[in-house]
């Protein structure tokens, strides 16, 4: 089977185990080997990636900023390609993203100013 | 059955929804001016909006994905960025217009000056969206909206010569300052075919979970909906051509506005007109406020849905509470309403090419459509339209120099 | 579960984001065309690279089937001769902001034929 990677997988949406939109296929990871073929291995997904790809250093302000919203963050969020299927209408990655870094703003967001609004 | 009454509802919604400040101002312009010799761009627009709006629909039930999700994918992020950011610093002035809209609305009812109202009405549309859902806001306000029927009755019951103004449903050149003609022909484009629409009706089309069934009632809302909304419009213009023109009054204030109803009908005129704004604005406030938020969530495969509770799609919630909130402070700066309105009816014209454009290709592209994609006369119309929008787009700001208000 | 920071790449990595876009030049130093599209095959669970496709007719192919549309522009796309497709192992990434390809433009397979 034949994938084209910037338009089959490059900003495609990824939808998790939990039916919940998991963000966008915002970079794709390829490991070279010497005399081996190019494996793509993760892709990657959040702020700092999407924002490198824009302006590398506007990605590097960007990553100060999430270094704020906790330990481990300011990195790319990396998948393993192996979790990744590729379904329609929607790429499919077998975890909750609720349980990753992916939905650290989101989380940070919740706690800090949604719940703090009454009947929310 | 109930296939039948959701076309039903959604010609309902169509109708109520289809006015708001931006249309209601530049048609009292142009019937106050030109009387009927502009209808034909009101009909030319609606017959635009209709049209897209029926691929946004389309694309949204088939593919599963909104406009804005799929130019993301398809175009990818700098490609991407070009609309989104055009789009959405427009579309914010838009908001302006109409948060002004509703402000201008208690002002007529309330006597206190306009800016004053921004945060209160503000906090009115952050309410509805926070605690409301979809089908609250897009079923219950706009129907609410059928009160601009109004505007129909009132033009009927004044009498028009109707062989007059069938005669203006074609183009005509203007036989006074043709920079101001074409300048509110430009206007009225502009306020008829918004960007916005594309991404809240596809979005909308995804939160009440569409499909392939919903492609022939979704081709009726958008054929009946559209115009008959469009009618709402030409009947606005009919009112000012045989209210304002007579008396040779020009619609160049805000205060203004009022008159188109309370020369023929009184009080109740009065009342009627401020209660059509005040429902059509938060109307239109609700729905462009959606559209942006949407459009940057989706941008970004974020969570999103008005459906959804504000816990469970933070980041969707808070950036449109953040987009209410940086349009309310343009209102309390105290901008002239109407100034806002015309201008940003302006831009949007000239934004439509960039805007319209993508339909192009996520049209034909059997990946999202299968075999619902368009046909030649649709191509052909997505040609037309996109033609005549960077011709609009290359003449809208210079008019708005040369023949603006 | 997601790559930690601590898991040691075994190689060399690039980015198809970083890559897409690149003008990439022949063995002789001759513009060939944009690297606009990246093909992978899936053996097993790996997912191998093996071509690039170059050129305005492969942005083309990635953005839009314009085959679908009408006829015409089915004619219009194969004309763009600009479309390469470029084996993966002739592809010369020492330095990714300047990728090169290992044989001339003219040994190139083009996809518009």
């Amino acid at each position: 089977m034949r994938v084209r990677l910037v338009r089959d997988l490059l900003d495609n949406q990824l939808i998790d185990a939990a039916d919940q939109n998991a963000g966008k296929v915002d970079g794709i990871v390829l490991e070279l080997c010497d005399g081996e073929p190019a494996r793509v291995r993760y892709v990657e997904v959040g702020p700092v990636t999407l924002a490198r790809r824009l302006n590398r250093r506007f990605g590097n302000w960007v990553a100060r900023l999430d270094k704020r919203l906790g330990e481990g963050r300011g990195e790319p969020i990396r998948i393993p390609i192996s979790r990744i299927s590729l379904e329609e209408p929607s790429l499919r990655v077998d975890l909750v993203a609720e349980k990753t870094p992916i939905m650290a703003l989101e989380q940070w967001l919740r706690r800090a100013i949604v719940s703090r609004i009454p009947w929310s | 059955m109930k296939r039948w009454l959701g076309v039903a509802l959604g010609i309902v919604t169509s109708i109520g929804g289809f006015l708001e400040i931006g249309s209601i101002t530049t048609a009292a312009q142009a019937g106050a001016e030109y009387r009927y010799q502009l209808t034909w761009t009101i009909v030319l627009g609606t017959a635009c909006i209709g049209l897209l709006i029926e691929m946004a629909g389309r694309f949204a039930a088939v593919s599963k994905h909104t406009i804005a999700d799929a130019m993301r994918e398809r175009f990818g992020i700098h490609f991407f960025m070009v609309p989104l950011l055009l789009i959405f610093f427009i579309s914010l002035l838009v908001l302006a217009a109409e948060i002004g809209g509703v402000a201008v609305a208690i002002e007529f009812l309330t006597g206190v000056h306009f800016p004053v109202w921004a945060i209160p009405v503000a906090l009115l549309a952050w309410g509805l969206l926070w605690y409301g859902t979809f089908s609250m806001i897009e079923n219950g306000i706009s129907a609410l909206g059928l009160i601009t029927i109004v505007f129909v009755i009132v033009g009927v019951r004044l009498g028009p010569d109707w062989h007059a103004l069938a005669a203006r449903l074609l183009p005509s050149l203007p036989d006074k300052e043709p920079a101001h003609y074409w300048f509110i022909a430009v206007s009225i484009l502009g306020a008829s075919v918004s960007p916005y629409l594309f991404y809240f009706y596809s979005s909308g089309a995804i939160e009440e979970k569409w499909d392939e069934t919903h492609i022939a009632p979704n081709r009726m809302v958008a054929a009946v909906g559209m115009g008959f909304g469009g009618f709402l419009s030409v009947a606005v213009l009919v009112v000012a051509a045989l209210v304002f023109a007579p008396r040779g009054i020009k619609v160049e204030e805000y205060k203004q506005l009022p008159l188109l109803l309370s020369i023929p009908w009184g009080r109740a005129g009065f009342l009627l007109f401020a209660g059509s704004l005040f429902i059509t604005c938060i109307g239109a406030t609700a729905e462009i406020t959606l559209a942006l938020a949407y459009e940057i969530a989706q941008g970004f495969g974020w969570n999103w849905g008005e459906d959804l509770e504000p816990s469970d799609d933070a980041r969707f919630s808070l950036t449109y509470t953040v987009i209410l909130l940086a349009s309310s402070l343009l209102v309390l700066t105290g901008i002239d309403p109407l100034k806002m309105t015309t201008l940003s009816m302006a831009l949007t014209s000239a934004s439509l090419p960039v805007a319209i454009l993508p339909f192009l290709v996520l049209m034909n592209d059997r990946k999202y459509l299968g075999e619902h994609t368009n046909g030649w006369l649709g191509n052909l119309a997505i040609v037309v339209i996109t033609v005549l929008a960077s011709v609009v787009a290359i003449v809208a700001i210079p008019l708005e120099i040369m023949g603006g208000s | 579960m997601t790559a930690m920071p601590n898991e040691q790449p075994r190689s060399r990595e690039v980015h198809v984001e970083q890559l897409v876009g690149r003008r990439i030049h022949d063995v002789d130093g001759r513009r060939i065309g944009r690297i606009e599209e990246l093909i992978a095959e899936l053996e097993g669970t790996d997912w191998l690279v093996v071509e690039a496709h170059i050129g305005p007719g492969a942005l083309l192919e990635r953005i839009a089937d314009l085959s679908s549309l009408v006829p015409l522009m089915s004619a219009l796309t194969k004309r763009l001769e600009k479309h390469y497709s470029l084996r993966w192992k002739d592809l010369d990434l020492s330095d990714p902001d300047h990728p090169r390809a290992f044989v001339r433009r003219s040994d190139l397979k083009r996809l518009s034929d």
